[in-house]
């Protein structure tokens, strides 16, 4: 029995026919090996060569051309893709220097500290039209995600009335001294961090978002950065979408709801590598007023869980396909990139 | 893999409402009586699900004998009657007739309303993931008009119907003509399991998806009450395991996307059958169900479930 879902499908034989594309990883912490296991797996894309300030991660890779600054790999004509997932204050300068020397950008999110930077990456792109450009919201790649939004997209129950989404996290002993909790690094919070990615599901299912409420709080955390965002959006459909992105859940948590006019789903966990975010479910049911399929108010469900995760083989496979076959990315591009940081900027800027 | 559950158990009496069962019951045992009196015609196969030819003999029911693969573990009639004789059974019997009354179609109504609703659902979605292949969708044997009726109420047009093997046979598609095929509490009841699913794959498109439901032989209660098991000898002549459906669909050039056991009944049929025939069962059964409330009935469902356990199978394959 195979791997991977019905959602999408890997097809590395069918791009190995063609000499495998020579790539790079500018910052090769923990997103940044994952990144090198995805392509390690593949036939279409070697790894060649990484860059990071700290030397030590170059003994995992042998033979790989190993740098502690990423321009000279960067602009290296050898280089045909640049995967980068480095700090969000050193990733724009990244982005734009690779696509300014040609080669194909795959960058991990948040792409930036600002909105300003995102406007200069997709800049950098627009004078660079050859070139593929995509961003790591690999939420979308998950499988109860792709179910759900096959489900919305078929319009079996009808259009979203509203989204509820709750993403949190532990925190941790450390939470206060990384990179993540420092404004010069980080550029936000909690919100920018894993937030952003709730919002880029919310316009995943439902499009732009006109109007934004927000609060952003430091409520327990001693950092410079928010630590709890919570936010009321409307699209110009007056459909409502709620978030709540925090780091005082004292647990990992993910869960969405979304409310549509015949029916509802809810997407509860994310597989992750450590599984600290719970099963990966979805649970749906029709509407059912007068308790036919359950008890009133309680009707009954399907729950689909999933064993596997495949959201990051499945959106570099996604990238790689844009690049081999000169497609337009599909998802996560920069006008997605730029519909998620307006949002999040637009929440510091009406909450703060 | 995806799995699907249900949460929320359906009762029995709704799916087999109460004041048609006996006769329904009834006529199904005249109707299967008279196609024993064939039984001289009866063939010998292999294993439906894996085609294997190591087998041991299950046991008897009311004079159809049931094999157990060796291999697979699933379980099948054999010898058993062929697609002609089994018209007779399905078309042209009383209980055929009883099963197309309105005394019957309304006693079942809602449930059959109930399931066509949750089956166009699956389909309609399933069609979303399919739109590469086309958008041409044929119902396999569907057991009633109702699904196709809800199916087009909701703007899903061109659907096809294709015939059970009993029935004239329509004209064979174009090859890799339809982008979606269910087949719909069928092929525990087909003569040729192999033939049948070779002959659905080459109507789907490369890409194409197949949805199936069907009774399985793994579930718990076929395998608590084996011999006193809940199930119609002529209807349930396949009962493939998780295992052997699993070959079979990788034989027939599918890749397994869904295999789930979202059965609801397990427990309610155990529970019944053990009551009517006055059954000792195994001693952790008898406890559960003596010691053991509703909640825990229903948690335990859950857990048959999703541990692949239960009494009907939900397959979708992709043709490759």
């Amino acid at each position: 029995m195979s791997r991977m879902s019905e959602a999408m499908t890997m097809d590395p034989a069918a791009s190995a026919r063609r000499a495998p594309l020579k790539a790079a990883i500018i910052g090769m912490g923990k997103v940044g090996h994952t990144r090198a296991r995805v392509i390690a797996e593949r036939d279409d894309v070697v790894l060649v060569a990484a860059a990071d300030v700290n030397t030590s991660a170059a003994a995992a890779y042998p033979g790989i051309r190993f740098e502690t600054d990423f321009r000279g790999i960067v602009t290296d004509p050898e280089i045909d893709v640049v995967f980068v997932a480095t700090t969000n204050k050193v990733a724009p300068d990244v982005v734009c220097l690779a696509l300014q020397h040609g080669k194909h950008v795959f960058c991990e999110k948040p792409p930036g500290r600002s909105v300003a930077d995102i406007e200069r990456i997709c800049a950098a792109e627009a004078a660079n039209p050859g070139c593929k450009l995509q961003f790591g919201f690999n939420h979308r790649y998950h499988y109860a995600v792709l179910e759900a939004k096959s489900m919305v997209d078929s319009g079996v129950f009808g259009k979203i009335l509203w989204a509820r989404g709750v993403y949190g996290k532990m925190g941790g002993t450390d939470f206060e001294n990384i990179w993540r909790s420092n404004p010069e690094e980080a550029g936000g919070g909690i919100l920018l961090d894993q937030g952003i990615h709730m919002l880029d599901l919310f316009t995943h299912f439902m499009g732009d978002f006109s109007d934004i409420q927000s609060i952003v709080q430091t409520m327990h955390w001693d950092i410079p950065l928010e630590d709890n965002a919570f936010a009321l959006l409307k699209t110009p459909a007056n459909q409502v979408a709620m978030l709540h992105s925090s780091a005082t859940q004292w647990r990992h948590k993910f869960n969405l709801e979304l409310c549509l006019e015949e029916g509802y789903i809810t997407l509860t966990g994310i597989l992750s590598s450590t599984r600290s975010y719970g099963d990966e479910t979805l649970v749906f049911a029709r509407k059912d007023l007068d308790g036919r399929t359950g008890k009133p108010g309680n009707p009954q469900e399907e729950q689909m869980f999933f064993d596997k995760d495949h959201s990051w083989e499945l959106e570099v496979a996604a990238f790689m396909d844009a690049v081999t076959k000169d497609q337009p990315v599909k998802w996560g591009n920069s006008a997605d990139a730029l519909r998620a940081m307006k949002l999040v900027f637009g929440i510091y800027g009406v909450g703060r | 893999m995806k799995r699907t559950t249900i949460i929320g158990i359906t009762n029995e009496s709704f799916v087999h409402p109460d004041g048609v069962k006996e006769e329904l019951v009834t006529r199904r045992k005249a109707a299967e009586q008279a196609l024993l009196s064939a039984s001289r015609t009866f063939v010998h196969v292999d294993c439906p699900a894996c085609g294997s030819s190591r087998c041991v003999a299950a046991f008897e029911r009311d004079g159809y004998s049931f094999q157990s693969c060796l291999d697979c573990e699933s379980l099948y009639m054999s010898p058993r009657p062929d697609a002609a004789k089994l018209a007779d059974y399905y078309d042209r019997s009383d209980y055929a007739a009883f099963l197309r009354s309105d005394a019957y179609r309304d006693a079942t109504a809602d449930f059959r309303r109930d399931q066509a609703r949750k089956r166009a659902d699956k389909l309609i979605v399933l069609q979303q993931k399919t739109q590469d292949a086309g958008a041409a969708l044929a119902l396999y044997a569907p057991k009633s008009e109702m699904l196709a009726e809800v199916l087009t109420q909701d703007g899903v047009t061109g659907i096809d119907t294709l015939e059970a093997p009993w029935r004239t046979r329509e004209k064979l598609h174009a090859v890799g003509g339809y982008a979606l095929i269910s087949a719909f509490d069928i092929f525990e009841r087909v003569p040729d399991v192999g033939a049948e699913l070779a002959r659905l794959a080459g109507m789907l498109a490369v890409g194409g998806r197949i949805i199936l439901s069907v009774r399985s032989g793994s579930g718990y209660d076929l395998l608590t009450l084996w011999q006193h098991a809940d199930i119609c000898p002529v209807e349930h002549m396949n009962l493939m395991t998780v295992e052997g459906i699993s070959k079979l669909m990788e034989g027939a050039g599918f890749e397994v996307s869904e295999l789930s056991t979202p059965g609801q009944l397990d427990l309610q049929i155990v529970e019944r059958v053990r009551a009517g025939k006055s059954l000792k069962l195994d001693r952790f059964t008898e406890y559960f169900l003596s010691r053991r409330d509703s909640f825990a009935h229903e948690e335990f469902q859950h857990f048959l479930q999703k541990s692949l356990l239960s009494s009907h199978m939900l397959v979708v394959g992709v043709k490759k």
